[in-house]
């Protein structure tokens, strides 16, 4: 297996910060607000691998720091420290596979925008976040592609329409607002946005929370079908059991800004050794 | 005269700010260089921004050409002209495009090909091309250090789907020597490709938004497009596909203004720029 992205204490905290920020919070602390100066320890001392192909969910509950690791990753969010390492995987002719590392934390703004617009495919909870609704589900699309320089109108149509319909989007609504769109739609062409650079490696903030249960299953259904075809590496942020269990080929989970457990899905769901993940699992209903 | 105020109206310090602003914008083709816009004795948004860049660059002995909209004698011009005379002693003022050393237009390019001792200065209402698309003057610098204008593609990827070309009809967003994109003033399609390897100097004055910006001699202008779908000028061509003329000087080359004639009710069509209409209907008449 080769590793796709190698992540090293990552931390991530807001206010003014003091020494003892890091020693007095966390789940020992029942806290992520230190007391001393009263800043957020939002995420502190991650340090986990993703390999390529591979699904890793990020379990916890409201507040524990998963969306801040994946925000950090994807550049929303500057880290104050810690380090990263993507992977990029290069194909070439006749040769084996080999890669290209960057340190995520050490680009200049402009490779950070680069790598998050090409390498990197972001899917939010809310739409808003990752659409325009004043332009067309086909606009959206093409502003991707021409971020990345591909300057043909046919060809930007081509590809739109290719990911909408592998989205399951009629490709007949591609030219109206994603605005005029139900919910899952509207979720279906953030994704067919997310891959249509296709990325090696693939974030999904809470995907499915908030649509109704038989459109959360075809989401993840599409997901679970990306990943196979193209190999597409995820990172799955949620606080859904049913997604992790479904999804993710290992689990991280998180509470107060740490990891407290990590490991195979399976293990964690069926034989969890932290007590608060015991407690999740118990009451799930 | 007045005695009240200096040649050129602008005090001497204030001139060399906007030369010294055009040199660096002369530097960077299409970058957009802020300066301290003086206030002028008239409104900004009267071409306040081309005023100043005239006034600053004129000097005793030079002969300057004034258009509003390709016409010497539309309001716009006329005021700015003699303006400038009032305040320029020992300057000559002309219509004819080939006799000017400097040229200050409002929304159109003279249709006579200009020369290299020619500097042609452009009344500019917005300056950035990207605020169409980014609100915020921050990350504009940003997108424009980066030469990110996916964002303006987008725009004219949405015109194509819904009325299957390029709508915009002026302020096509041009990009300068392979790297800013620029607002080239509000001048028709047709005078874009002007600006491409173009002799004279073109300097561009906006007042209220405090931007100078220039295309220098000789440097590239490529219109946004798509590969497959290039840049295309207005084509004037009538219901029977074959191209309108000028109805006073019969020229098929130029662009056109439309009026209603009052009498039959009809579109008639006329040269926009005065001075080559002139010069066409003459050649003509030989």
């Amino acid at each position: 297996m080769n590793k796709l992205l190698q992540v090293t204490g990552l931390s991530k905290r807001y206010g003014k910060g003091c020494p003892r920020c890091f020693e007095c919070t966390g789940p020992k602390y029942e806290t992520n607000i230190c007391a001393h100066c009263g800043t957020l320890v939002a995420a502190h001392n991650l340090s986990f691998d993703l390999y390529q192909g591979e699904i890793l969910g990020i379990m916890g509950e409201s507040g524990s720091g998963k969306s801040t690791a994946v925000k950090c990753l994807y550049f929303d969010e500057t880290p104050c420290a810690g380090s990263a390492i993507f992977y990029d995987p290069q194909y070439h002719h006749n040769t084996d596979y080999a890669s290209k590392p960057y340190q995520l934390f050490e680009l200049n703004k402009a490779q950070q925008r680069r790598l998050a617009n090409q390498r990197f495919g972001m899917v939010y909870q809310n739409p808003h976040l990752g659409l325009n609704f004043d332009i067309s589900a086909g606009g959206n699309i093409a502003e991707r592609l021409l971020m990345a320089d591909v300057h043909h109108y046919a060809d930007i149509r081509r590809r739109a329409s290719e990911l909408l319909t592998r989205t399951e989007v009629s490709p007949q609504r591609m030219d109206e607002c994603p605005k005029n769109f139900s919910g899952g739609m509207q979720q279906r062409v953030q994704i067919a946005k997310a891959l249509v650079t296709n990325p090696p490696l693939l974030f999904l903030d809470e995907v499915t929370t908030g649509l109704d249960l038989s459109v959360q299953a075809a989401i993840l259904d599409l997901i679970l079908e990306i990943q196979q075809q193209a190999k597409t590496s995820m990172i799955v942020v949620t606080h859904d059991l049913g997604v992790i269990r479904l999804l993710a080929d290992r689990t991280l989970v998180m509470q107060h800004g740490r990891i407290i457990e990590s490991g195979l899905t399976d293990q964690i769901l069926e034989d969890p050794q932290h007590s608060y993940t015991q407690r999740l699992v118990a009451s799930a209903l | 005269m007045n005695p009240a105020h200096p040649f050129g109206f602008l005090d001497e310090y204030a001139k060399k700010e906007i030369r010294r602003a055009s040199l660096k914008a002369v530097a960077i083709p299409g970058y957009q260089v802020p300066y301290s816009s003086r206030e002028m004795p008239m409104g900004r948004g009267f071409g306040t921004g081309g005023l100043q860049l005239t006034l600053a660059l004129i000097g005793e002995g030079d002969t300057l050409k004034v258009i509003d909209q390709g016409a010497d004698d539309s309001v716009n011009a006329v005021n700015l002209r003699s303006f400038i005379e009032l305040t320029c002693p020992g300057i000559h003022t002309t219509t004819s495009t080939t006799e000017a050393d400097l040229i200050q237009s409002r929304h159109r390019i003279p249709e006579h090909p200009l020369r290299e001792d020619q500097v042609l200065v452009l009344q500019v209402p917005y300056p950035d091309a990207l605020v169409v698309v980014e609100p915020s003057e921050d990350k504009r610098k940003l997108l424009h250090g980066e030469a990110d204008y996916s964002r303006l593609l987008v725009k004219l990827y949405e015109d194509i789907v819904q009325f299957d070309e390029i709508t915009l009809s002026h302020r096509y967003p041009t990009r300068i020597n392979g790297h800013y994109v620029i607002d080239p003033s509000p001048i028709p399609r047709w005078d874009v490709p002007k600006l491409h390897h173009s002799k004279a100097l073109v300097l561009l004055g906006a007042g209220r938004e405090k931007k100078i910006y220039a295309v220098p001699p000789y440097t590239t202008a490529e219109p946004l497009a798509f590969d497959d779908i290039p840049f295309r000028v207005e084509s004037f061509v009538d219901e029977h596909g074959t191209r309108r003329t000028c109805a006073r000087c019969g020229c098929d080359s130029s662009f056109l203004d439309e009026y209603v004639d009052s009498s039959s009710g009809n579109a008639v069509y006329c040269c926009s720029d005065a001075h080559w209409c002139k010069q066409q209907a003459e050649a003509n008449n030989e």
